[in-house]
C-alpha cells in the first residue's frame, strides 16, 4: 500500500519541481487555427441531447476521452467506468455489471444503466442488459470519447436511464485519415488485433471501416472453495473468451449511416444456475447487430435531429445440468428484435432552448426459448411477445440570467403491457464566478419491468409475473464544480436518491420458484468529491472519493453489493522519452456485502501503463501491467451462482497481476 | 489509507497552483482567447485605416475572456501592440478592430451588430446561433473542441474579407 503511495508522490514532486511550460509567444503560422481546433475542451452532448459546455449540463457529467483510455491502458469499457468517480464493477467470470451511488444487486445484467452508442441505445428489448465488458460491440480504440452522465435521466431518453447515461461516441473517418492496424498480447493468451481505415472523399463522403478478433484461454485453474466436493473445487480451462466485431459508418453532409456487429463467446467457469461445476459446456454467446441512420440539421429555422435504428441481440446460454443423474444440456435462446426511432428538434425562443421530441420502438421480437439439447430434444419454454414503447418529450433551456439557467425537462412513456409513466428533470445552474459553478437538482426515471422478468419461465427453480409495475428513483443531488487556476477543477456532489417498487427477484414460498417482484424502498444517501488536474507539459492527475449509504426501508438492512467507500487516484506524468507518459493508478473498494448479508473484503488494486506515442513514425507503443501488487479480493455474488449440487457460491475470485503489450500503428 | 489520499489530493492542488497561471477560468475561455489573437491574422479590414497605433479588442457583456487576453496585452498582431478594452456602449467602439459580444448581450444584438458593423469592426461571438443572427464568427463547441461559423454577408457589409484559409477551416459559411 505505502510503496505505491510513494511512487505516486515521487511522480507529483518530480512534476512540481521540473517546472511549467514556458510562456508562449503568439504564433502567425498557418498551422495555429488548425492547432485550436485540435484543442480538446469539456462538452457534452448526452446530457440535453445537444452539444453544451460541462459547467450548463443539467447532471454531474464526466468525459473520458480517447487519450485517457490509451494512457490508462483500458481494455473495457467496465474498466474505463471503474476509473470514474462514484462507479464499480463487480466480474461474474460471465459478464461485467457496472454499480453506481451504492447500487448494483448482484446477479443484476446492468438494467439500470442506459448504453448509447452515437446516440444509439444499445441495452437489448428482453434483459435490457447494459453490455460494458467484452460484448460492447465497438472495439475500445474506435472510441473518440464517453460521457458518463450521472442521475435520473428518464425525462429525456425513457426506461434505463436511471442511475447513470453511459454515451459513447465512436471516432470519424476524417480522424484516422488512412489506415490503422493494433494488435495486443498478454497474460492468458490473450490476443486482440484491430485493421481500420478511413478517410473523407473528394466528394464529401468521409467513412471508416474496422474489424477486431479478441481471443483468451483466460485463467487456466480457477478455484471456488464453496464447491470443493467436485474436482476439489478447481475449474480447469473454463474461463475463455473469444470476440470479433466489425463497425462501418459512413457520413455524408448532415446524414450519418452506422453499421455494428458483434459476436462473442465466454466458457462459464462459476456454474450458476444449477448447472453442472467443471464443466465445459457451459458458455455464452452474445450476437448483436445494430444498423443506424441519423440526420443532423443544422441550418434553418431550427436543428432537427432524426435517427432511425434496427437492432437484433441473440443470446445462446448453454448449461449442463444433472437430471436425476444424467448430464443434460438444456439451452436458452433469446432473440430480440427491435426498430426505433427518435425525432427532435432544438430551436431558440429568447432565452430559452427548447427541445420537443419524441421516440418510438417496436420490440417485435421479445424470443425466449429453453429446450434440452441432449440426451433428448424436449421444449420447456417457447414464448414470444412485442412491445409498442412511445416517449414524447419537452425540455427548456431557460437563461434567466447570464449566469443563471434552468433546465426543466418532461417526458411521458406509454407501454402495451403497463400503460403510462412520466418522468421529470429540473436543474438550477448559477455560476456565480466565472470559476465556479452551483448546480441543484431533482430528476425522476423508471426501468420498465423487462421481457425476462415478465415472461421467463422454466418451471423449475424460475417463473414469469406479469403484473409488475415500473421501478422509479427520485434523486435530489446539488453539485459544486471549482476550477483553480487555469488547470485544477474541484468536484463536489451531495445526493439522496429514493428507489421505489425495485425489481428483484425472491423465492416465492408457494412454489419454491424464483420471482421478480416489486420491492419496498431504498434509499441512498451519498456525497462525491474530487480534484483533478491537467497540465500543458503532460501531466495529469485525478483524485476521488465516494461515500454512499443505501439501506432498505423495510429491514434497514444494506443491500449487497453496495460498498459504502470508493477511492480513485490517477497519475500521469510524461517520462524522458519523446511523448510518452507513465500512468499509475490506485482503485479502492469498500468492502460490501453478497446475498446472503456476508461481508465480503473492500481491495485497492494498483495498474501501471506506460504509453510511448509516435515512437517510429506512426507507431504507439504501450505496455500495462494489471493489480501491480497481485492483490487477492473477489467480488460478492447473489443467488444465481448454486451448481447442480445446490451448493452456493459466497463470492468469485478476481485475476491477479497481469499484463499487456500493445502495438498500434498508423499509415 | 485516507492520510495518504488526502496528501495526494494536496499536492495536486499545490502542484497546480504552482505551474498554473494566475487567471482563474476554465480551458475553453483559454482556447477561445487564442482564437481572438489569431482571427486578426486572417481577416482583412477594408475599411479601417491602417494608420491606427495599436491592434484593439473589444469585449462587451459578461465574458471572463478579459482577464485572459490582458495577459497577452503588447503583443504584436499585424505589427501593432495589442490592447484589450472593455467596452458598455457604441460610444466606446471606435477604437475597436474586433469585438467580442458575449452572450449575455444576446437581447441587444440587434442594435449592436449594424453599429458595429457601420465601423468596420470584426464581430466574433460564443453565442448560439451567432453567425444565423447575423454576427460574423461564431466560436462553437462540437465534440470536445472549438470550431467557427463563419457569416461572409455581415463580413462583406463591413467591408471585411476572411481569408481562405479561414473559410476552408470554417464548419459553415453562410453566403
Amino acid at each position: 500500500m505505502f510503496q505505491y503511495i510513494r511512487i505516486i508522490l515521487t511522480l507529483v514532486l518530480i512534476t512540481v519541481v521540473s517546472g511549467t511550460a514556458g510562456a508562449e509567444e503568439m504564433q502567425a503560422s498557418p498551422e495555429s487555427l488548425e492547432q485550436l481546433m485540435s484543442l480538446e475542451v469539456t462538452t457534452v452532448t448526452g446530457a440535453s441531447k445537444y452539444q453544451q459546455e460541462l459547467t450548463d449540463a443539467p447532471a454531474s457529467v464526466s468525459i473520458v476521452t480517447a487519450n485517457d483510455i490509451r494512457k490508462g491502458g483500458y481494455r473495457t469499457l467496465a474498466e474505463v467506468l471503474n476509473s470514474v468517480r462514484g462507479f464499480y464493477t463487480t466480474y461474474n467470470r460471465a459478464y461485467n455489471s457496472v454499480g453506481a451511488r451504492g447500487f448494483s444487486p448482484p446477479g443484476d445484467f446492468g438494467t439500470r444503466l442506459l448504453v448509447l452508442v452515437d446516440g444509439y441505445r444499445l441495452n437489448d428489448a428482453v434483459f435490457e442488459q447494459a453490455p460494458l465488458g467484452r460484448d460492447f460491440p465497438v472495439d475500445i480504440d474506435l472510441i473518440d470519447r464517453i460521457e458518463i452522465i450521472r442521475g435520473p435521466g428518464s425525462a429525456l431518453y425513457g426506461t434505463n436511464a436511471y442511475l447513470a447515461i453511459i454515451n459513447v461516441i465512436t471516432r470519424n473517418g476524417k480522424d484516422l485519415k488512412g489506415g490503422e492496424l493494433s494488435a495486443s498480447g498478454g497474460s492468458y493468451d490473450a490476443w486482440t488485433s484491430r485493421v481500420s481505415g478511413g478517410g473523407k472523399a473528394l466528394n464529401g463522403v468521409e467513412w471508416l471501416f474496422s474489424g477486431s478478433y479478441r481471443d483468451s484461454t483466460g485463467t487456466q485453474s480457477l478455484s471456488f472453495p464453496e464447491y470443493a466436493a467436485t474436482n476439489n473445487g478447481i475449474a480447469q480451462g473454463l474461463d475463455g473468451e473469444n470476440s470479433w466485431d466489425l463497425l462501418a459508418k459512413v457520413a455524408w453532409k448532415d446524414f450519418s449511416l452506422l453499421l455494428l456487429h458483434q459476436n462473442r463467446v465466454k466458457t462459464i467457469p462459476t456454474a450458476s444456475f444449477y448447472s453442472i461445476f467443471n464443466d465445459p459446456g457451459k458458455k455464452t454467446t452474445d450476437r448483436h447487430t445494430l444498423a443506424g441512420l441519423s440526420y443532423n440539421g443544422h441550418g434553418g429555422w431550427a436543428d432537427l435531429n432524426a435517427r432511425l435504428t434496427y437492432n437484433r441481440y441473440e443470446y445462446v446460454g448453454d448449461y449442463p445440468l444433472d437430471n436425476a443423474g444424467v448430464r443434460t444440456l438444456n439451452r436458452d435462446l433469446t432473440v430480440a428484435e427491435w426498430i426505433g426511432s427518435d425525432l427532435f428538434g432544438v430551436k431558440t425562443f429568447g432565452d430559452h432552448l427548447v427541445t420537443v421530441g419524441m421516440e418510438h420502438r417496436w420490440q417485435f421480437t421479445e424470443q425466449q426459448r429453453n429446450f434440452e439439447v441432449t440426451p433428448t430434444s424436449a421444449t420447456v419454454l417457447d414464448d414470444n411477445h412485442s412491445n409498442l414503447v412511445q416517449g414524447y418529450y419537452l425540455q427548456d433551456e431557460y437563461h434567466i440570467l447570464h449566469n443563471l439557467i434552468l433546465n426543466a425537462g418532461l417526458r411521458y412513456d406509454h407501454y402495451n403491457n403497463f400503460g403510462g409513466t412520466t418522468n421529470r428533470r429540473a436543474a438550477l445552474i448559477w455560476k456565480p464566478l466565472d470559476v465556479s459553478v452551483l448546480r441543484l437538482s431533482y430528476g425522476e426515471a423508471f426501468r420498465a419491468p423487462n421481457a425476462y422478468e415478465q415472461y421467463y419461465s422454466d418451471q423449475v427453480g424460475i417463473k414469469g409475473s406479469t403484473n409488475l409495475r415500473p421501478e422509479k428513483i427520485r434523486t435530489l443531488e446539488l453539485g459544486w464544480d471549482q476550477f483553480i487556476g487555469n488547470n485544477v477543477k474541484t468536484t463536489a456532489t451531495l445526493y439522496y436518491s429514493r428507489i421505489e417498487h425495485q425489481l428483484d427477484q425472491v423465492v416465492d414460498p408457494v412454489d419454491n420458484l424464483q420471482v421478480f417482484t416489486n420491492q419496498s424502498r431504498l434509499e441512498t444517501k451519498g456525497v462525491e468529491l474530487q480534484a483533478e488536474g491537467k497540465w500543458e507539459n503532460g501531466f495529469s492527475g485525478r483524485v476521488s472519493y465516494s461515500y454512499q449509504h443505501s439501506e432498505k426501508q423495510d429491514s434497514g438492512q444494506v443491500p449487497a453489493n453496495a460498498p459504502s467507500s470508493l477511492v480513485k487516484a490517477s497519475l500521469t506524468a510524461p517520462v524522458p522519452i519523446k511523448k510518452s507518459f507513465v500512468t499509475v493508478e490506485t482503485l479502492y473498494t469498500g468492502s460490501s456485502l453478497n446475498a446472503y448479508g456476508e461481508r465480503i473484503a473492500g481491495k485497492a488494486i494498483v495498474n501501471l501503463t506506460l504509453l510511448s506515442r509516435e515512437l517510429l513514425q506512426g507507431l504507439d507503443l504501450s505496455a500495462s501491467i494489471y493489480n501491480l501488487f497481485d492483490t487477492g479480493y473477489a467480488n460478492p455474488v447473489g443467488f444465481e451462482q448454486i451448481n447442480s449440487l445446490s451448493e452456493n457460491l459466497r463470492s468469485i475470485r478476481q485475476d491477479g497481476i497481469t499484463f499487456r503489450l500493445k502495438a498500434t500503428y498508423r499509415f | 489509507m485516507m492520510k495518504c489520499l488526502l496528501a495526494i489530493l494536496v499536492l495536486i492542488l499545490a502542484a497546480g497552483i504552482a505551474s498554473g497561471k494566475d487567471d482563474d477560468v476554465p480551458q475553453e475561455y483559454l482556447v477561445k482567447a487564442k482564437y481572438l489573437l489569431n482571427i486578426p491574422l486572417y481577416t482583412e479590414m477594408l475599411a479601417q485605416t491602417k494608420t491606427r497605433k495599436s491592434y484593439t479588442i473589444c469585449l462587451i457583456g459578461a465574458t471572463p475572456l478579459e482577464s485572459v487576453l490582458a495577459a497577452s496585452s503588447g503583443k504584436l498582431i499585424k505589427s501593432r501592440p495589442l490592447a484589450v478594452l472593455k467596452v458598455t456602449d457604441f460610444s466606446q467602439m471606435d477604437s475597436c478592430q474586433l469585438l467580442f459580444i458575449a452572450s449575455s448581450e444576446r437581447n441587444r444584438l440587434q442594435t449592436l451588430l449594424p453599429e458595429a458593423h457601420s465601423r468596420g469592426i470584426v464581430t466574433i461571438s460564443d453565442m448560439r446561433d451567432f453567425a444565423r443572427m447575423g454576427g460574423m464568427i461564431n466560436l462553437l463547441t462540437v465534440n470536445g473542441r472549438i470550431v467557427f461559423d463563419l457569416n461572409r454577408s455581415a463580413a462583406g457589409s463591413a467591408s471585411i474579407s476572411f481569408s481562405t484559409h479561414l473559410l476552408k477551416l470554417a464548419r459553415d459559411v453562410i453566403n
